[in-house]
């Protein structure tokens, strides 16, 4: 009897201590991650997103809310992106918008305007978040009719690179600050080892189309007449465009690099890195590869400059991406929580030093001591220049940024890359082209 | 007699310089490849190129420990071997029927098998592309199965109907005779017999799976990428480095050679199929 | 048909059906309408699709007159060159086998390895294509920025991988030959060059027919090359119908109107196909 009773009440105990630990477990878990609180997050894969999965412990230490980060490629995001938000978007809690697909998503109304979190002294301290710090080029291409639907999360522009050892050789004392003067300088460069001049020739999505509408506009010329007013009517031939057609096709193909008429940006950045050309205008994100200390033949030889200046104007490249909250999100102010964080100076200055990012959002990040120690690019010129063209040159559109735009780069993309390879006159190519334009335009409803 | 030996004696020395040049003509541009793999990239653009050089395994290295290769190299490895194996077995029954049968739609049934391989891939993007976004088959690596199974069993058919032909008849007789029941002088005498051409066959559909590129750019995303399309995404999207390409490229390459060296014997046969007459 | 045939057969002929024959009436129907990617509806427009293609689409028939132009000259090379060496390995025995290794490899590679090493054997800035040109005196031009030279870069990657596989098969073919009108040949007293043109010329002829048909139909499939090296440019001067389709179908979105597209792709390889087999069966080539 006694064993039988020892027996039971050892099981017994075993059961209550059991259930204890149990309970215990439950409840400690319960406090680590709020069970309620998670946060799933959707970012495109880039550079600066590269170093998010490091530091979003930060983030669910302050706030204890658990987050599920989701880094996908470049190649099909949007439309893996809006397969999602078509169907009622509550399967992600911040998403990140790419520039292609901003304006789309805000028409069809796919993402929340912030305007109110940022206003709402509750939800938003403003010292600490500091509005005005946000590059003022990238908030004015975010803002669609005074509302605001993203913090600017990658911004992308255009700077020239040249090397300042062959201008020397010259004696050419300053870079170009003219499309005109540019030619003339390149004359004088232009060897058949070294070619003058290193831009995009390529018909693909971000070739050509990349670069050249800084010449086309700064000539005056448009893609279609007045993106910002609707007006879609499309004159890609006018007189000013086929001049800027002319101009950049005469550069490349005379004074190019070898391979610059049909080179994508991997040709470009190549070339310049490996010393066979001059003068590079392309993306400046890609400095750290043009000076990657692994792979460069001209580290210390490189001078950087905003992009030249045409008749008319100067219009640097851009695109800007951002953060945004969708529309079927419950908790929205737990998603700005997030999108407040990352895209804070602290963060973005923790990722720029960690990660080596440049296409940073801030004007502050851009000009601290720490960060313009890393890229010290040109003795600080680099920095200089990409936060003078952000701040001061930057216009609040770059391509017509309709659903459209893709089937509209690649006409136009074919069209400059038929005068690039002699195949077609500036005329007959953008006539051809604007033609197919005005098809699109017509068929999406715009007119 | 003396004229006609050097005359002689010339064809065959220019034969095998031709043989010779064309050889490297072929070889060259692989060889090419793998310097550039195992070439910084400013060794990699010297013009004129170093011949002699110092090897570096940096790019090989990066390939798996950074860029993830082996998850991709994982997943060609998955649908190669999963079409293969289906493929096998849904089409070698297929061509032994249509080696042995002696019935009247023979001929239209086999040319039809083959017209399937006519027809052009990008011809199923839509469809497949449509059907997959509906059933959530997008970025799986069954669905990938599926599709390289369309025009490869196909290939199967054609290429194992011509090994099987090459078995005699009488070899099967013999085993009726002895009591043997259809199937299993399939499975006991036939198909042991036909095991190197299985091999080949299984060879050749492996090399075709592995390669396919067009498919598996447009079905998947993430997870169930192959390795031919993450070496174009090294090229498109991650920095200028030619030298990871050009590893990721030679590593996806080295399974193919492998198994095809190996089956080498075989394979005229495997692809000529029933255009050659023993 | 004995019951094993058939239940042989019909796995094969099932999956075949769904995953081929299905898809094709599916893409004939999206042809008649006007479907796109981005949902929305699809209305039945009949035959506007195809007019609009045959009379409205420059760039259609670009991609048809590309198409036949990449064809005809990978083919071409391809038959010339792979005749001619497979001619030379048949008499050098000792020679054979260990060639055949070798030729062996540009065969296997995937045709996107393909393509990236032509891209850059073909990079003016890169010793390949153009430093070989220098040493022998010849100035390289910028290959992919011209039509013409871009048009050389595919049909030369395009032969090089694919010219053994030429050789080979026109060996077997060469060394499945009789060799008694050789014999006889010889006694006669013929030469060389008599041989081959009156008797090893006829009696390869359907192997040649045979290994070109199955060539041209395979070119006709070319897109990793496309896509890695000149991705259809410059202009469209390398975009043949299947780049073009695909790009219609996803850059554009519009999925009725490549399927007509593919359509007109059917009809056209359909056509070649019938001239080609029907040439191959006056020659013998076809059983």
């Amino acid at each position: 009897m006694k064993e039988k009773q020892k027996k039971r009440l050892v099981g017994m105990v075993v059961v209550v201590l059991v259930l204890l630990i149990g309970f215990c477990g439950f409840f400690t878990s319960h406090n680590i991650y709020a069970a309620d609180k998670k946060l799933n997050v959707l970012m495109m894969h880039a550079a600066c997103s590269k170093g998010f999965p490091d530091l979003i412990g930060d983030f669910e230490q302050k706030t204890g809310v658990k987050v599920n980060l989701m880094l996908s490629p470049a190649k099909g995001y949007d439309t893996k992106a809006e397969l999602e938000l078509a169907a009622g978007g509550g399967a992600y809690d911040v998403i990140w918008i790419t520039w292609r697909a901003y304006r789309r998503w805000v028409k069809k109304q796919w993402v929340v305007a912030i305007n109110d979190y940022i206003e709402n002294p509750k939800l938003t301290d403003p010292k600490e978040f500091k509005f005005d710090d946000f590059l003022s080029g990238s908030i004015r291409a975010l803002t669609i009719e005074g509302k605001l639907y993203g913090l600017p999360i990658l911004n992308a522009t255009q700077i020239m690179y040249y090397r300042k050892d062959i201008f020397a050789e010259y004696g050419i004392t300053s870079p170009p600050r003219t499309w005109k003067g540019l030619l003339e300088i390149a004359k004088k460069i232009h060897t058949p080892e070294v070619g003058a001049v290193a831009m995009r020739g390529s018909r693909a999505r971000g070739g050509v189309m990349w670069p050249f509408p800084q010449v086309l506009y700064s000539y005056g010329g448009r893609i279609t007449k007045d993106f910002l007013n609707d007006d879609m009517h499309p004159v890609f031939d006018g007189p000013e465009a086929v001049e800027a057609a002319k101009y950049y096709a005469n550069l490349l193909r005379n004074f190019g690099f070898k391979g610059a008429e049909s080179a994508h940006w991997q040709d470009v950045v190549s070339a310049m890195q490996q010393g066979k050309a001059a003068i590079m205008i392309d993306g400046h994100p890609l400095a750290g590869q043009v000076l990657d200390p692994e792979k460069s033949t001209v580290i210390g030889k490189i001078g950087f400059e905003i992009v030249p200046r045409g008749p008319v104007t100067r219009w640097p490249a851009f695109a800007c991406h951002a953060l945004g909250i969708p529309k079927g999100v419950k908790d929205k102010e737990l998603s700005w929580e997030f999108v407040k964080w990352a895209r804070s100076s602290e963060t973005q200055l923790r990722n720029a030093l960690m990660h080596g990012e440049t296409a940073l959002t801030r004007k502050s990040v851009l000009l601290n001591p720490k960060y313009m120690e890393m890229f010290n690019w040109g003795n600080g010129e680099f920095v200089y220049v990409v936060t003078e063209t952000f701040d001061k040159w930057l216009q609040p559109f770059y391509r017509p940024m309709t659903p459209e735009w893709g089937e509209v780069e690649d006409i136009c993309g074919i069209a400059m890359s038929k005068i690039l390879a002699g195949e077609a006159s500036a005329e007959e190519a953008l006539r051809e082209a604007n033609k197919k334009l005005y098809k699109v335009y017509k068929e999406a409803g715009y007119y | 007699m003396r004229v006609v030996q050097f005359q002689r004696r010339l064809m065959l020395v220019m034969t095998a310089c031709i043989l010779i040049f064309s050889i490297l003509t072929f070889l060259y541009p692989v060889y090419w490849l793998l310097t550039v793999s195992v070439k910084t990239q400013k060794e990699a653009f010297k013009i004129p190129p170093s011949w002699i050089f110092q090897p570096i395994f940096k790019h090989y290295i990066k390939l798996f420990a950074q860029a993830n290769f082996f998850h991709y190299f994982l997943n060609s490895t998955i649908v190669s071997f999963g079409t293969t194996v289906a493929a096998l077995g849904i089409g070698a029954p297929a061509a032994y029927a249509l080696s042995r049968g002696k019935f009247k739609s023979k001929n239209w049934i086999l040319l039809a098998i083959l017209g399937t391989r006519m027809a052009p891939p990008i011809l199923f993007i839509i469809p497949f592309f449509i059907l997959y976004a509906k059933l959530g088959l997008i970025d799986t690596r069954i669905g990938l199965i599926i599709v390289f199974l369309s025009f490869n069993l196909a290939l199967v058919v054609w290429s194992m109907h011509a090994f099987f032909d090459d078995i005699p008849l009488n070899l099967e007789e013999a085993a009726w005779i002895d009591g043997a029941s259809e199937m299993q002088s399939f499975t006991k005498v036939v198909l042991p017999l036909a095991s190197p051409g299985l091999a080949a066959t299984g060879v050749l559909c492996m090399i075709l799976t592995w390669n396919e590129f067009l498919f598996a750019l447009i079905l998947t995303r993430v997870n169930a990428v192959t390795a031919p399309v993450a070496v174009v995404r090294f090229a498109s999207y991650e920095a200028a480095d030619w030298g990871l390409v050009a590893a990721g490229s030679i590593v996806l390459t080295l399974p193919v050679l492998f198994f095809s060296l190996l089956v080498r014997r075989y394979l005229t046969r495997g692809l000529l199929g029933g255009a050659l007459k023993g | 048909m004995r019951k094993m045939e058939f239940w042989f057969l019909i796995p094969t002929l099932l999956t075949l059906s769904l995953l081929v024959a299905l898809p094709v009436f599916y893409v004939i129907y999206q042809s008649f309408t006007d479907a796109t990617l981005l949902g929305a509806s699809s209305n039945f427009v009949g035959l506007t699709n195809y007019a609009e293609l045959f009379f409205n689409d420059s760039r259609f028939w670009n991609s048809v007159r590309v198409t036949l132009i990449l064809s005809a000259g990978t083919v071409t090379l391809q038959l010339l060159i792979g005749l001619g060496l497979a001619i030379l390995l048949h008499h050098e025995f000792w020679f054979t086998r260990v060639c055949r290794g070798f030729f062996l490899v540009p065969m296997v590679l995937p045709p996107i390895v393909v393509g990236i090493t032509w891209r850059l054997l073909f990079t003016p800035i890169m010793p390949g294509i153009n430093y070989f040109l220098s040493v022998v005196g010849i100035e390289g031009p910028s290959w992919f920025g011209d039509a013409a030279s871009a048009k050389w870069t595919v049909i030369v990657a395009n032969a090089w991988q694919w010219t053994p596989f030429v050789i080979l098969m026109l060996l077997a073919g060469l060394q499945s030959l009789p060799t008694e009108p050789y014999e006889s040949a010889l006694i006669d007293g013929a030469s060389k060059w008599q041989i081959f043109k009156f008797i090893t010329l006829p009696l390869l002829k359907p192997i040649i027919v045979y290994v070109g048909i199955y060539r041209v139909v395979e070119s006709l499939k070319i897109f990793a090359l496309i896509y890695i090296m000149t991705g259809g440019g410059p202009g469209t001067a390398t975009e043949p119908m299947n780049f073009y389709m695909w790009q219609t179908a996803f850059s554009s979105y519009k999925v009725g109107y490549a399927s007509s597209i593919v359509g007109m792709m059917i009809i056209m390889i359909v056509c070649i196909v019938s001239i080609l087999v029907g040439y191959g069966r006056r020659t013998g080539a076809i059983r």
